[in-house]
C-alpha cells in the first residue's frame, strides 16, 4: 500500500511538466472554454452595461445603454446610465441636444446638451432619480457620458 | 515556447534579443542542475525577469499610450491588462454575479482576463505558492532589493506580522465584494509604481498615489534592504496569502530531515518569506507560506532541508525530488520570463543603436 | 444593500469575535458536548442567546436614532466622527492591544452563580453575554445601525450582522477545529486593525460629504451641472 502510494505520488509529480506545457500551449483554448462555460463577462460597472437601443440621427448615432444598478446580491440604490455618441462620418455635429428616458416609462428624465468642440456638457434633470453628471469621455471622435442615478425605494425590487 | 508558437522574428534586433535570452535562460538552468544550488540561480533569473518586465511593460505603454497613465477611456474600452493580484478579489463577485470586477478584456489583447486565469490555475496546480518565487513578475523586485545588503540591519520581526497578508486578504475580499471594485488595486498595490496608474484628477486619486508610492518605497525597496527579507511578499501581499492555500493540495513541499538537522536555525534566519520558524524545525515541515525558493535548502550546512514529494518517504531520493520539482518550476519561469527578457534586451539594443528605447 | 452592509460588517468583524471570544467559548462548548445532537443543541442555545442580545441592541440603536441622532443638526458629520473614533479603537485593538476583551470571560462567574436547575441554559446565557458585548466592531455596527430611522430596519441590520458573525462560529464549534488552528486569532486581530484603516477613510468621506452639502444646496447639484470636460474616477458603487 505504501509502495503504491509512493508510485502514485511520483507519477502525480512527474505530471507537472506536461501540465505546464498544456497550460501554455493550450492557454487560448482553455481561456475560451473557461469564458464560454462559465458565462463570465466584465462587470457593467466597468463597461457601462449592455446596449439597450440605438437612435439614428443625420450625422451621428446615439447608443443608449441599460441602466446599471447591479449589486452583489440584487440591485443597488445608486447606479448610472451610459450614453455613447458615435459619428456616422468623421466627426460629431458641433451641438448635440437630446432628451432621455432611462426607465422607459414614457416620461423624459433628463436632457443633455453637448458641445463637441469645447466639450462643455449641460445636464438638465426632470426627475428625482437623476443625481448628477458623472464622466464625459472622449474616444477618438466619439463621446461617452455617464449620468449618476438613484432609484426610488419602490423601484429597487424590479 | 519562447516564440509562443509563431516563427522566428524577422527583425535582426529582435532575433538577436531572442537568441541572447535563450542562451541566458538555458545557461542558468544548466548551472542550476549541475551545481545543486537551486536558489542561487533561480533568484538570478527571477530578478532579471522582474527588471525586464518593468522595462518592457513601461516601454510598451509609452509606445502605445504615450505614458504610464491609464485613463478612464482605457478602462471603459477594456484596455487594462489583467494582473494576477486581482484574482482573490474577483472570486466572490464572480461567483454571485458572474461578472469580473476589473476593467479588462475577457479574451482579447495583452494579458486578457481569461488567459491570465488559465495561467494562474495551471501554476497553482503545479507550483502551489511556488508561484511567488517562480512565476510572479513582481516578486523579483522584492527579491533583488533583499539581496543588496551584506547583513541585515533589522533582524527581529515580530511573528504576528507574518499573519498580516491573511488579514489584508480577508479585508480586501470583503471590501471588494461590498464595493464591486478591486480595492487592493485602487488603494494598496505598490507595484503600480512600476506598471500603470490612474491620472491624478481628484483628491482621492492623489491620496491613492501617495499610498502606493510610499508602500513601494517602504515595502519593496527600503525594508527588504534593511532586513534582507522579501517584506512585500512575506508580510503584505494578499495574493501570496491566497496562494498559500494552494500549498495544501500541491504535491511539492519543503521538508527538514530531523535526523540530519543540527537545530542551528540557519534556515529560519535565511527564509525570505518567514516560512520557517522554530516550530517548523522541530516538526520538520515548513509553514503553509513556503514559496519553494530553495534558499533554506542551499543554506543548510547539514543538507537536512530538501524538496520533497508528498506521500513519498522522507530523506530518500531528495535529489530526484529536487529535479522533479525544478524542471516544471523552471519551465514556468522560463516561459513567463522569456518574452519580457527578450523584450528588455531588444529595448536595450534599440537604445544602443537608435538612441531611444521607444520605436 | 444596507442589510448586505450589515452582513459584510458582521463577516469582517466576526474575526474579532474569533480572536477574542472564541478561545473561551469553544473549549467550554466542546467540553459540554457529548454527541453530535447535543453539540447542535448547545450551539443553537448559544446562537439564540447571542441573537437575543443583538436584537436588544437593535432596539437601543433605534431609540438612539429617534431621540438623539434625528435631533442633531449635522448628524452626517457626527456619524463620520464616530466612525473615525471607533476606527482608531479598532486599530488599537488590532495592532497594539494584547489583552483579551470579551464578556464571555465572565462565564466562569456565571456558571458558579447559576443554580443546577438552570445549568442547561448556560450556553444561552453565554450567547447573550457575547451578544451584549461592547467590543469595537460591535460599536461600529451600532453606529451604522443607528443611522436607520425605522425599528424594523435596525432589527434586520443586526440580524444580517449576526449572520455574518455566526459564519465563523458555526462550523468551527460544530467540528471542533479551533483548538488546532490558533493562527486564526492573530489573523482576526490584524484584520480588525486593517478594517480600522478602512473605516478611518470612510469616516473622513462621510464628513466631507456633509460639509459639501452645507456649501452647495442639494437641489443645485442634482438639477443642473455644467461640466467642462474632466476626467474623474469611475463612480464608486458604494456611494
Amino acid at each position: 500500500m505504501t509502495r503504491l502510494k509512493t508510485i502514485v505520488c511520483y507519477v502525480w509529480a512527474l505530471m507537472a511538466v506536461p501540465l505546464v506545457l498544456a497550460t501554455f500551449m493550450g492557454m487560448n483554448f482553455w481561456a475560451e472554454k473557461l469564458v464560454s462555460d462559465t458565462g463570465l463577462k466584465v462587470s457593467p460597472w466597468c463597461t457601462g452595461g449592455e446596449i439597450m437601443s440605438t437612435v439614428e440621427h443625420e450625422q451621428h448615432k446615439t447608443l443608449i445603454y441599460q441602466p446599471v444598478f447591479d449589486g452583489l446580491i440584487g440591485q443597488r440604490r445608486n447606479g448610472f446610465f451610459q450614453i455613447n455618441w458615435t459619428p456616422n462620418g468623421n466627426s460629431l455635429p458641433r451641438l448635440i441636444d437630446e432628451e432621455f428616458d432611462f426607465d422607459s416609462d414614457g416620461t423624459r428624465d433628463f436632457r443633455i446638451k453637448l458641445n463637441t468642440e469645447t466639450n462643455e456638457v449641460h445636464l438638465e434633470a426632470f426627475g428625482n432619480n437623476v443625481v448628477s453628471l458623472g464622466e464625459v469621455l472622449i474616444l477618438g471622435s466619439e463621446r461617452i457620458a455617464r449620468v449618476a442615478l438613484r432609484k426610488n425605494r419602490d423601484d429597487r425590487q424590479s | 515556447m519562447i516564440t509562443g508558437g509563431s516563427g522566428l522574428p524577422k527583425d535582426s534586433l529582435q532575433l538577436t534579443a531572442m537568441i541572447m535570452a535563450y542562451i541566458l535562460i538555458n545557461g542558468i538552468f544548466y548551472l542550476m542542475v549541475l551545481s545543486i544550488k537551486t536558489d542561487k540561480y533561480r533568484s538570478l533569473l527571477f530578478v532579471i525577469y522582474a527588471v525586464c518586465f518593468v522595462i518592457t511593460f513601461i516601454s510598451n505603454l509609452v509606445e502605445v499610450r504615450g505614458s504610464m497613465i491609464v485613463t478612464q477611456e482605457d478602462m471603459v474600452q477594456g484596455h487594462t491588462p489583467f494582473c494576477h493580484m486581482v484574482i482573490p478579489m474577483i472570486i466572490v463577485p464572480a461567483a454571485l454575479t458572474r461578472t469580473i470586477i476589473f476593467p479588462g478584456s475577457m479574451l482579447e489583447g495583452f494579458a486578457a482576463i481569461g488567459t491570465m486565469l488559465v495561467l494562474w490555475l495551471g501554476a497553482s496546480i503545479v507550483l502551489g505558492r511556488g508561484w511567488c518565487s517562480w512565476a510572479c513578475f513582481y516578486g523579483g523586485l522584492d527579491e533583488g532589493f533583499s539581496r543588496i545588503a551584506k547583513k541585515p540591519t533589522i533582524k527581529n520581526i515580530n511573528k504576528k506580522w507574518t499573519y498580516l497578508p491573511f488579514a489584508i486578504l480577508l479585508v480586501i475580499v470583503l471590501t471588494s465584494a461590498a464595493t464591486l471594485s478591486p480595492t487592493y488595486c485602487a488603494w494598496l498595490c505598490p507595484f503600480k509604481a512600476v506598471t500603470e496608474f490612474e491620472e491624478i484628477s481628484s483628491s482621492t486619486i492623489l491620496l491613492q498615489t501617495i499610498i502606493f508610492f510610499s508602500l513601494f518605497i517602504g515595502l519593496v525597496i527600503v525594508l527588504p534592504i534593511l532586513t534582507k527579507r522579501r517584506i512585500q511578499c512575506g508580510l503584505f501581499c494578499p495574493m501570496g496569502a491566497f496562494q498559500s492555500l494552494t500549498n495544501k493540495f500541491n504535491i511539492f513541499e519543503v521538508r527538514i530531515d530531523p535526523e540530519k538537522c543540527a537545530q542551528c536555525n540557519l534556515c529560519v534566519k535565511t527564509c525570505p518569506t518567514f516560512s520557517l520558524d522554530e516550530e517548523s524545525v522541530r516538526s520538520g515541515k515548513s509553514r503553509i507560506t513556503c514559496t519553494k525558493c530553495g534558499k533554506c535548502i542551499d543554506s543548510c550546512p547539514k543538507q537536512a532541508v530538501s524538496f520533497h514529494i508528498k506521500g513519498t518517504p522522507l530523506g530518500v531520493n531528495f535529489e530526484a525530488a529536487r529535479l522533479i520539482f525544478i524542471y516544471p518550476a523552471f519551465l514556468f519561469l522560463a516561459v513567463m520570463g522569456s518574452g519580457m527578457i527578450t523584450g528588455a534586451i531588444y529595448r536595450a539594443l534599440l537604445l544602443a543603436t537608435t538612441g531611444s528605447m521607444i520605436k | 444593500m444596507k442589510y448586505m452592509k450589515g452582513f459584510l460588517l458582521g463577516l469582517a468583524n466576526g474575526t474579532f469575535c474569533l480572536a477574542y471570544c472564541a478561545p473561551i467559548l469553544v473549549p467550554y462548548l466542546l467540553s459540554e458536548a457529548k454527541d453530535t445532537k447535543r453539540n447542535y443543541i448547545i450551539l443553537s442555545y448559544f446562537l439564540s442567546g447571542r441573537l437575543l442580545g443583538y436584537f436588544a441592541f437593535a432596539v437601543l440603536a433605534w431609540i438612539t436614532n429617534v431621540t438623539v441622532i434625528q435631533n442633531l443638526a449635522n448628524r452626517t458629520a457626527i456619524l463620520g466622527v464616530v466612525y473615525i473614533a471607533l476606527a482608531i479603537l479598532l486599530m488599537v485593538y488590532g495592532f497594539i492591544n494584547k489583552e483579551q476583551h470579551c464578556a464571555a470571560g465572565l462565564f466562569g462567574t456565571l456558571k458558579n452563580k447559576m443554580s443546577d436547575r438552570y445549568q442547561a441554559l448556560l450556553p444561552a446565557a453565554l450567547g447573550l453575554l457575547t451578544g451584549l458585548n461592547l467590543c469595537p466592531p460591535f460599536l461600529l455596527a451600532f453606529a451604522a445601525a443607528a443611522a436607520n430611522d425605522s425599528l424594523w430596519n435596525c432589527i434586520l441590520f443586526f440580524l444580517a450582522f449576526f449572520i455574518g458573525t455566526s459564519v465563523y462560529f458555526t462550523p468551527l464549534t460544530a467540528i471542533g477545529l479551533f483548538r488546532r488552528h490558533d493562527f486564526l486569532r492573530p489573523i482576526g486581530r490584524l484584520a480588525v486593525g486593517a478594517l480600522g484603516v478602512y473605516y478611518i477613510y470612510f469616516g473622513f468621506v462621510t464628513i466631507q460629504r456633509s460639509i459639501h452639502s452645507l456649501w452647495i444646496p442639494a437641489e443645485t447639484i442634482r438639477v443642473q451641472a455644467e461640466v467642462r470636460l474632466k476626467r474623474l474616477s469611475l463612480p464608486c458603487p458604494c456611494s
